[in-house]
């Protein structure tokens, strides 16, 4: 038993708790519940009815009348396993007919939990593994361009320069996951051939913050958002591009609001710098002729408004027969990876990564491309798990394949 | 029971109960209260409340006004999120809606013009105020009856969805069912109060058509009953009015609240994204 305190909240979120109008559209779409259909508590119908059920223990009418009744244990374990089994997709927004912004109450609710200690062991791993290492994956930090030893030679920008007009925040999962090197490897290929001013922070790069901030934990992130943004103003650059959508999100939505001011330089994803290149004429593409779908990343799409950039840069491949997958732009499914769900529930994010292959093999595309090392990481787990013949690529990857010298 | 005597009545009951929903709405408000505002988790009630009044001062006494206005329109009553999802269930809420707030506005109105614009300025003789007062003027009439048909369609909609078609995406529990037997306690006890008052005397049969569901299909199926209509009619109108108060007192308390949070979240949020030009969804 225990009393709750809702200052996580938002007086915004604390509408919004009244606002849910329990339709059950966000029940038709969420992904998770899709694959896990026996745990209520997952849907976001449930999610704020439960919440707003505690909120009414401690403060509505009979609290004021007959006093408080504490939350029971058990009910708030149960919203734990819901909450933390979400990926937060953030596709109940979409559908949402009162548009509650709900992966930020997600958060909110996370960051609720925490506070009353209920929740899953595997993220004060996590916590640890940030605070004793400033990544996700408990490598040494310096480390942090082991990537760029495959490079047939290793460029200036990468680990060498002080000053540059652009750096790469490189993300943990490109920097320290073998599967993943080669979008880095890539981003930096055109970067060259961009004829870009760039440099990479190496061991100066911490991790964003990101895993922590959507666990529910973002207050122990503080010291490396501001080592980040004290390392990337060192530099001088005017602009910073993430590869990872999430990176990206946290930099350039939760940084000035963590830090009260603004960076003081712009932040795009690589995408975005890549439909810039593109369009100014500074990168020219062999011609592909293959049929080729994306899949949009939660945080990219959803999270930040980006749709159009990934799919100009694929286009402009000549030859390239592109489809869309059944779920596409702000409606696409989940690949599964997000929310930190596989710390969770491995096997809640297999099924849903699962679900999305088994789109792109509706296709018939050969190439599956994404613009995030997550999703791309995922849907190639979930393709070789599945026996589904298509090829996973980050769109970078794509990209610097298809340069032509 | 007489005329004066309904209306007194009605007022006895209907002021007390009007006082509870204002608590009840201020209890809900103060639980809103305990979220941050401005992002500050630890400013003092007075502090947020003092934001909140800044940014709602700052928008009402701007440009921005025009933008609340249209997306109360766009969003919350012709609530395009719902359209896309289903056209079926759009309709259904849109019916229920536009019932509900005609009904609401011609209540206020008539409120107004009886209680303030006749009583104190003796304004009755303006066609414009005194047409409010009269249940069998044309236009008062018509709308009343378009609101309250509005009403009964949506409602049945909504019976049919929750309880027999059932989608496997609902989720029906006892918030869902006052609902439905608060807004159909309403409109029995309207209708009833519409087929009373059209078989007394106090009716004018010659404008009285144009109240065109009660006057030409319910009226008629009881007229030929021995009942004492006028008398009949007083009582209704209390029960109506007192029944409508029991179930507004609710309204903070269960699902009718998103009527009033639902509202305000989607017009903040559109706001939010007209300002900021966002061509995605999240705030």
């Amino acid at each position: 038993m225990s009393q709750l305190d809702v200052k996580r909240f938002t007086f915004m979120q604390m509408m919004e708790l009244d606002a849910c109008t329990r339709c059950g559209e966000c029940v038709t779409w969420c992904p998770t519940f899709t694959e896990k259909a026996e745990l209520d508590a997952i849907t976001p119908l449930r999610k704020i009815e439960t919440v707003r059920g505690f909120v009414n223990q401690q403060y509505g009418l009979r609290a004021h009348i007959f006093g408080p009744r504490p939350i029971d244990q058990n009910a708030l374990q149960t919203h734990s396993t819901g909450t933390y089994d979400c990926t937060l997709c953030g596709r109940c927004a979409v559908v949402c007919p009162v548009h509650i912004d709900t992966r930020s109450m997600w958060i909110a609710m996370r960051e609720m939990l925490v506070d009353q200690g209920t929740y899953p062991e595997a993220m004060d791993h996590l916590r640890e593994t940030f605070s004793a290492h400033h990544n996700i994956s408990g490598d040494e930090n310096a480390e942090r361009l082991i990537w760029s030893q495959n490079l047939p030679e290793i460029p200036e920008g990468v680990g060498g320069k002080k000053q540059a007009e652009v750096v790469y925040f490189v993300g943990c999962v490109s920097s320290f996951y073998p599967q993943s090197y080669g979008i880095p490897q890539s981003v930096v290929q055109i970067l060259e051939q961009g004829g870009v001013d760039y440099l990479t922070l190496g061991g100066e790069e911490q991790c964003c913050g990101f895993p922590l901030i959507i666990a529910g934990m973002g207050d122990a992130a503080v010291e490396s958002v501001r080592h980040n943004v004290e390392a990337v103003r060192k530099t001088g650059a005017k602009r910073l591009i993430a590869s990872c959508p999430s990176c990206y999100h946290t930099w350039k939505d939760e940084y000035p609001h963590i830090l009260g001011e603004p960076l003081g330089f712009s932040v795009l994803h690589s995408t975005e710098l890549l439909e810039e290149l593109v369009g100014a004429g500074k990168l020219k593409f062999k011609p592909l002729e293959e049929t080729i779908t994306y899949h949009d990343p939660c945080d990219l799409g959803r999270t930040s408004g980006i749709y159009d950039a990934p799919r100009n840069v694929i286009r402009a491949i000549p030859g390239v027969n592109f489809v869309e997958m059944k779920d596409h732009h702000e409606y696409s499914l989940c690949c599964g990876g997000g929310g930190d769900v596989e710390m969770a529930d491995k096997e809640l994010s297999a099924a849903v990564g699962a679900s999305r292959i088994a789109q792109a093999k509706e296709t018939e595309a050969k190439y599956l491309l994404s613009a995030c090392q997550q999703c791309t990481r995922t849907l190639a787990g979930a393709a070789r798990k599945n026996k589904v013949r298509v090829r996973v690529l980050d769109v970078t990857q794509l990209v610097a394949r298809q340069l032509e010298k | 029971m007489d005329d004066k005597t309904a209306e007194a009545a009605f007022w006895i009951g209907h002021l007390p109960l009007m006082i509870l929903f204002l608590v009840g709405l201020w209890l809900v408000f103060a639980n809103w209260l305990r979220g941050s505002v401005d992002g500050r988790k630890d400013a003092s009630t007075g502090q947020k409340l003092g934001a909140l009044l800044r940014v709602v001062l700052g928008t009402i006494f701007s440009t921005r006004l025009w933008l609340l206005i249209k997306a109360f329109v766009v969003e919350t009553w012709f609530n395009r999120r719902l359209y896309r999802n289903s056209f079926w269930r759009w309709l259904n809420h849109f019916l229920l809606l536009s019932g509900v707030m005609l009904l609401f506005s011609l209540s206020g109105i008539s409120a107004l013009s009886d209680k303030v614009l006749i009583h104190f300025f003796h304004l009755e003789h303006v066609p414009w105020i005194g047409m409010w007062v009269q249940p069998d003027h044309p236009i008062t009439a018509l709308l009343n009856e378009i609101g309250a048909v509005l009403m009964t369609v949506g409602l049945i909609f909504f019976i049919v969805r929750r309880y027999f078609t059932r989608p496997d995406q609902l989720r029906t529990g006892p918030l869902d069912t006052w609902m439905v037997v608060g807004v159909g306690l309403i409109l029995l006890s309207g209708w009833i109060a519409e087929i009373v008052r059209l078989n007394s005397h106090d009716v004018a049969p010659a404008t009285a058509g144009f109240a065109f569901v009660g006057w030409y299909v319910l009226a008629p199926l009881f007229r030929g009953l021995p009942l004492p209509w006028d008398e009949l009619a007083h009582w209704m109108y209390v029960i109506h009015g007192i029944l409508t108060s029991v179930v507004i007192i609710t309204i903070p308390f269960s699902k009718f609240m998103h009527a009033i949070a639902g509202a305000l979240v989607l017009m903040v949020r559109d706001v939010e994204e007209s300002e900021k030009g966002a061509a995605h969804v999240t705030a």
